[in-house]
């Protein structure tokens, strides 16, 4: 009976909780649904405030494939960001492991530098980077696009600190096993590292998915371009056609909402630097 | 395992480069010599693109059949200018493409910075009489043309006749009158039909240079700002102030709450701006047959007309061109005067010429509906030609940050002339004066 109570007076004190996240939920979400109602009216309609679900979805699909390459940009940034996703991880992981699993004093201090090299900001290096990938003769190109974010100081930092969970243990019993250094890292690392992969993944593939200003200036032709440039140019202009920019918006959206949606779980896992 | 280990490693590393090779692998390098392609950056694909488009069918049909025009798409007129600056900053021209197409408000301030950049079009076989002197006097550098002209800027009043007619007034009788018969008349149209006679971008307010210009006069005189001692930028400024105080202008907050809500919203029974904003004014299907265009209003009034332009781009060569002369050919045969180009321009993008014989074709001489039937556009050509050339200078868009703040800060009980000094001597400042 006690029980009982207490467990509803624990109840009635959540309740303000519950509320604030209610209504901090609600704010969160109505950019998304304004998002992808305003996908389905016209201009007008959208620049006059209707957020509720109108007829034109088809219409403004249609106008966006007419008037942008969507399929191409598209194409695009899947190819840019899997790329960038994949050899990031490979290398970061790599990175992140020998610093944690071999560490010296002279590891350590190249650490260091390597988180100062975070606090550069981009801007200030975009121009001798642009001469170098020029230089490469890189422009345009996928390896123009991910060379400058193939190995993060943040990413190595996470996989380091994410290492101090690997039981160490088990690398011994490998090396009994006669596994050699790179096989531990292949068969024992990786697997027991998935949801420290599962959310780096997740952040690269974000940030690759959504860069703007790097493509902006290394793929200076329409062909290369990715889904935020395309996004940009709709909505440039004297006349912005926001029923079909909100279409694009949404396409350009979807990807990365299906990626964090399904990795979720792992995601919340791999911040948190657990190991299974 | 040592086999096996290095195969996924190989096998991962070659799907990676099979992925990278089916990139699109293009550059935006300018053409060779001996080569029919040019590549050009513009922006705004419905506006400035399909008017290169058509440059690109007319040039086609009529010079060389294997021409092709590479348009490569920049999300705006900044874009343009950052990869200029880029590329100057790098030392490398090598990565822009044959031209661009570049704001009429910076190109000076780009040509004078980067004079590598760009290449004059003295020996262009482009009749520059036939263009209007306001438009040239952007692209004209120390006595050297190193632009085309592409669009026209030329400032319109559009009116809903129907709401002036409401309250007793016609088309006539906003055109050629004074700035204090217009206030009249505004209070009159917001005391009857609840909307206001003129609205504006309050963050990038336009309306003190267009004012300034249709009585002939600059911000500047002589390289430095022209604002307190500027006794027609006092009037001007004082009458904006009384236009909002007395709900015959309305402000917005910014650029999308001054077409979304006060023109698109319907909010106004008059917009002023450069003829771009057209567009903007026909997204409202219901109104249409409703609004006619007219001149400014003036300081003086009396039957004087104001003419002022605001906006607009060309078309400039840039260093990296290694076909100077196929350029210059394209330019010359197409925006150089071409009605063909012209007249495809404005039906497929809405761009209207500030070249005079091309204005003067059945396309632009025809009635347009939306606009009750007015042939609007031979009608902007025309008034384009009168309007008065008066001092530029790079600091343009500081200028109009600081002359905004001003007003704000009049409106919020400051004095007409220490807001004004306050502008002149922030411009100062900036300009290193």
């Amino acid at each position: 009976m006690t029980e009982k109570r207490n467990k509803s007076a624990i109840q009635r004190r959540l309740i303000p909780s519950y509320i604030f996240l209610i209504i901090w939920s609600l704010f969160s979400v109505f950019p998304l649904y304004w998002m992808i109602t305003a996908a389905t009216n016209d201009t007008v309609e959208v620049a006059r405030g209707k957020i509720i679900f109108g007829t034109k979805a088809v219409e403004n699909f249609t106008k966006l494939i007419h008037s942008q390459n969507l399929w191409g940009a598209m194409w695009n940034s899947f190819l840019y960001a899997i790329v960038q996703t994949v050899i990031c991880l490979l290398i970061c992981s790599l990175a992140g492991y020998g610093f944690e699993l071999y560490h010296d004093r002279g590891k350590d201090a190249l650490f260091g530098i390597l988180l100062l090299a975070m606090m550069v900001p981009g801007v200030a290096t975009m121009i001798p980077l642009f001469k170098m990938i020029a230089g490469m003769k890189l422009l345009n190109s996928v390896w123009g696009f991910i060379l400058p974010a193939i190995a993060t100081p943040f990413m190595i930092m996470m996989f380091r600190q994410n290492s101090r969970n690997f039981p160490v243990d088990i690398m011994e019993a490998a090396r009994i096993d006669g596994l050699n250094e790179f096989q531990i890292f292949f068969r024992m690392y990786m697997p027991v590292m998935k949801s420290t992969y599962a959310a780096a993944a997740v952040i690269v593939f974000m940030n690759a998915w959504n860069s703007y200003l790097w493509p902006k200036v290394v793929m200076t032709d329409t062909k290369a371009q990715t889904m935020p440039m395309l996004i940009a140019n709709i909505a440039s202009g004297y006349t912005i056609d926001y029923g079909m920019m909100m279409m694009g918006v949404l396409f350009c959206s979807l990807p990365t909402m299906i990626i964090f949606f399904v990795l979720q779980k792992q995601f919340t896992e791999g911040i948190t630097g657990s190991v299974k | 395992m040592k086999k096996k280990m290095m195969s996924v490693v190989l096998t991962g590393a070659m799907a990676v480069s099979m992925l990278a090779s089916a990139a699109p692998a293009m550059a935006a390098e300018g053409s060779a010599t001996g080569d029919h392609t040019l590549s050009v950056y513009a922006w705004d694909a419905n506006f400035n693109i399909p008017a290169l488009k058509a440059a690109e069918a007319d040039y086609k049909a009529n010079v060389d059949p294997d021409f092709v025009l590479n348009i490569i798409e920049q999300s705006g007129s900044s874009d343009v200018e950052n990869a200029v600056t880029l590329a100057a900053s790098a030392g490398d021209y090598s990565q822009l493409p044959d031209i661009v197409l570049f704001q009429d408000h910076y190109i000076q301030r780009y040509v004078n910075d980067y004079p590598d950049a760009w290449v004059a079009l003295d020996d262009i076989d482009i009749d520059w009489s036939d263009f209007g002197e306001e438009k040239l006097s952007y692209s004209t550098i120390d006595g050297a043309h190193y632009g085309v002209p592409v669009d026209n800027g030329t400032a319109i009043f559009a009116y809903r006749v129907d709401l002036l007619e409401e309250c007793g007034y016609t088309l006539d009788d906003v055109t050629g009158i004074s700035w204090d018969e217009f206030i009249e008349i505004g209070k009159n149209v917001y005391e009857k039909t609840g909307k206001y006679l003129l609205s504006m971008d309050g963050s990038g307010n336009d309306l003190p240079y267009m004012l300034l210009q249709a009585e002939g006069v600059s911000q500047f005189k002589d390289g430095e700002p022209y604002i307190t001692e500027n006794e027609t930028m006092v009037q001007i400024i004082t009458k904006i102030v009384e236009m909002i105080q007395n709900n015959v202008l309305y402000l917005g907050n910014d650029w999308s709450d001054y077409t979304d809500q006060t023109i698109v919203g319907d909010m106004v029974a008059g917009v002023m701006n450069g003829n771009w904003i057209i567009p903007t004014i026909e997204q409202v299907a219901e109104n249409s047959g409703k609004w006619e265009i007219t001149t400014l209003p003036t300081l003086e009034g009396g039957g004087k007309e104001g003419y002022a332009a605001n906006g607009g781009s060309s078309l400039y060569i840039t260093g990296n061109c290694q076909n100077v002369d196929l350029a210059k050919d394209f330019l010359a045969k197409t925006f150089g005067g071409s009605t063909e180009t012209y007249d495809a321009a404005l039906t497929d993008g809405g761009v209207i010429t500030c070249c005079v014989s091309a204005g003067q074709s059945d396309v632009y001489n025809a009635g347009v509906e939306y606009f009750n039937g007015q042939p609007i556009y031979a009608t902007i050509v025309e008034m384009g030609s009168h309007v008065i050339p008066v001092e530029q200078n790079d600091y343009h868009y500081p200028c109009r940050t600081y002359i905004g703040t001003a007003i704000q800060q009049i409106l919020e009980g400051a004095d007409v002339e220490s807001a004004l000094a306050d502008a002149e001597s922030q411009l100062r400042f900036d300009m290193g004066l």
